[in-house]
């Protein structure tokens, strides 16, 4: 009986000893082990996409907010992440400049595009109201911000049910010439030619010509 | 090495100096106050002529403007301000990156060359020995250039004349002191112009208006001879008392100064102060005002690269910089600082060059809004800079940057061009 005892309490030594001598989160090599680093490469993909942004490339942006977080659009932690808030961001203001059509075949794998492409007019809406949406709730978390209120205006301009308070934020901007994209100055002009205004479409157009680096974006029909 | 001449020199004429011929400064007793100060004091000027003018402010309130107007970004000396941490400290982060301390080496070198000319201050400790109180309000009012070799100058700050001088009571009253009362009468002034080549002053100390002295001053922009001060300003600023006494041993009035202790007889030291404080001065230069006209475009298409590189990204972004990567401080001409309003300009990308900034009146306006000379506003805040060094100042338009150097001319035509080019990417 005291022997029984005896190797059991062995027994429960040796397994604690050994839960205990166990590493939990290293790395064994050589015999040495050291506790594992977190980094967040997060960080500095947002600021990257933030900058491809900037210089117009919408895909590449896209393309490397979605390989870094591939379900953004369900993840509920925007709201405390300010990193997953920014890249948000970038995937909005992507999906608004290019009318919700990203070019992300060279970008992503199959399974990763999601609607992201906009293949139809539906899928387009599809983006554009969650770039609406996005882009929205970004505004009411940081006033003042006249870069997003442009985007804002923009994807609302494109985007069915919107239109009109869209085209009215556009006008807004333009006329303090605090649009800061050659898009929304081409949405403008398209706007404004739908309406038969001739000069406000060749100044719109003016301007974005002047800012854009592919005047491809600046043909509008009218 | 430019200190090290000085220093020689010094230590070369120590057996003169302890041989000198006076046995202390000759002091009198206080003559009847007078309420001004002469600009070219006469010989027997007492530090009691110097009674202040201006009406005493409100040393507490003073104190709290330190920290609101941040002072202690700048300079050091300020023990009882607000610590700020070095990312934020102009001097220390320029001081840091010359000593190689941030982790980023690989910038280091391209970082030194741009603030290598940046990384001194005049301390303010004890400024309550030192400067006369008038002086501090209408320096704090009207700052300008006291050293010639240094990069930095005082911004002028937002200030009302009550605030500068709650602000000055309060500087006067660090380590206060009464100046001892002097007489330059039975002084050798031509003896002290003499003294001045002799004992090395000349080698960091600049003197305008006054006929060129055989030693100059070298041309470095660091280090602490790049502190030393126009002596055509030692007049305003100091008491003769204290300028006697900052000749005669300048560490029992600033601790923490650059400055050497000379080895000088104590009439060396008086004749010296008597050339400096009562030299005929002649009329400072007239500036040479720059027109707020827009400048001419050059004859070429600019890109927004080039005024990235050479202007906006250079220089601008540090202060209108982007808070979402800065733990939310964007600068002092973004999310406000050195007690300026935030006005939420950036200037870090092509989109936010757009964005604009806000104006006087709260609202969001283009930072290519032409103002009253059809010039665009951030030409114009450009070209101010260099009517507020030439000693013009417009108090509706902040001259930029803030307290460095103007930008150069060609650069603002290159500006203007890339506005009138219609701001291409």
């Amino acid at each position: 009986m005291t022997h029984r005892i005896a190797r059991t309490a062995i027994a429960a030594s040796l397994a604690l000893a050994g839960l205990i001598a166990a590493p939990t989160a290293a790395h064994a090599c050589g015999g040495g082990w050291w506790p594992e680093d977190e980094v967040d490469h997060r960080i500095q993909g947002v600021a990257n996409a933030e900058k491809q942004l900037d210089d117009g490339h919408y895909a590449a942006a896209a393309g490397s907010i979605i390989r870094m977080i591939p379900y953004i659009k369900n993840y509920e932690g925007t709201s405390k992440d300010p990193i997953a808030r920014r890249a948000l961001r970038v995937l909005a203001v992507a999906t608004a400049r290019t009318g919700g059509q990203l070019a992300l075949k060279r970008e992503l794998p199959q399974y990763l595009r999601d609607t992201w492409m906009g293949a139809d007019a539906g899928e387009q809406q599809t983006n554009l109201k969650w770039a609406v949406a996005t882009l929205t709730k970004a505004a009411e978390e940081k006033k003042d911000d006249v870069v997003l209120e442009g985007d804002l205006a923009l994807a609302m301009a494109r985007t069915d049910g919107f239109k009109a308070e869209g085209r009215k934020r556009l006008e807004a901007l333009a006329k303090k010439d605090l649009l800061t994209s050659p898009e929304a100055y081409a949405e403008l002009a398209k706007l404004r030619a739908a309406d038969g205004d001739g000069n406000g479409r060749t100044a719109a157009l003016e301007r974005c010509k002047a800012m854009a680096d592919e005047t491809a974006i600046c043909r509008v029909q009218g | 090495m430019q200190l090290r001449l000085p220093a020689a020199l010094l230590i070369a004429f120590v057996a003169a100096a302890c041989s000198g011929r006076g046995e202390g400064t000759e002091t009198t007793p206080s003559a009847a106050p007078s309420a001004s100060a002469p600009a070219a004091a006469t010989p027997s000027t007492t530090a009691s002529t110097l009674a202040a003018s201006e009406p005493r402010g409100d040393a507490d309130k003073g104190k709290a403007l330190v920290d609101q107007y941040e002072c202690g970004r700048c300079h050091d000396g300020l023990a009882e301000a607000k610590a700020i941490p070095v990312e934020s400290h102009c001097t220390h982060c320029h001081q840091k990156v010359m000593n190689g301390g941030f982790d980023h080496k690989p910038d280091h070198a391209k970082w030194k060359e741009n603030v290598e000319h940046l990384a001194d201050v005049p301390s303010l400790q004890s400024a309550g020995k030192r400067f006369r109180y008038d002086w501090l309000v209408d320096f704090l009012m009207k700052p300008r250039d006291l050293r010639p070799h240094l990069a930095y100058s005082m911004p002028a700050l937002d200030l009302t004349r009550e605030q500068a001088r709650d602000l000055a009571t309060y500087l006067v009253s660090l380590d206060p002191a009464e100046p001892p009362n002097v007489s330059f009468a039975s002084a050798d002034p031509r003896h002290g112009r003499q003294l001045l080549d002799e004992k090395g002053c000349t080698g960091c100390h600049t003197f305008s208006g006054v006929p060129a002295l055989n030693i100059q001053p070298g041309t470095a922009k660091a280090g602490p001879t790049a502190l030393a001060p126009d002596l055509r300003h030692a007049r305003e600023r100091l008491a003769p008392g204290t300028l006697l006494t900052w000749i005669t041993d300048p560490q029992s009035l600033k601790p923490d100064t650059p400055m050497p202790k000379l080895p000088l007889s104590a009439d060396e030291a008086r004749d010296i102060a008597a050339y400096i404080y009562t030299a005929e001065l002649s009329p400072a230069p007239a500036p040479t005002l720059v027109a707020m006209s827009p400048p001419e475009p050059l004859d070429r298409k600019v890109t927004y690269e080039e005024v990235e590189t050479k202007i906006l990204g250079k220089t601008c972004r540090h202060c209108h910089g982007n808070p979402d990567v800065a733990v939310g401080d964007g600068g002092p001409g973004n999310t406000g600082g050195f007690g300026y309003q935030p006005i939420k300009l950036e200037l870090t990308s092509y989109s936010r060059v757009h964005a604009g900034m806000l104006g006087s009146d709260g609202e969001r306006q283009s930072v290519f809004k032409k103002g009253e000379h059809g010039t665009p506003h951030l030409v114009a805040a450009l070209l101010e800079r260099h009517r507020e060094v030439a000693g013009e100042d417009d108090p509706d338009v902040r001259g930029m940057p803030l307290a460095l150097p103007p930008v150069p001319m060609e650069d603002i035509r290159l500006l203007m061009t890339w506005i009138a080019n219609g701001r291409p990417r």
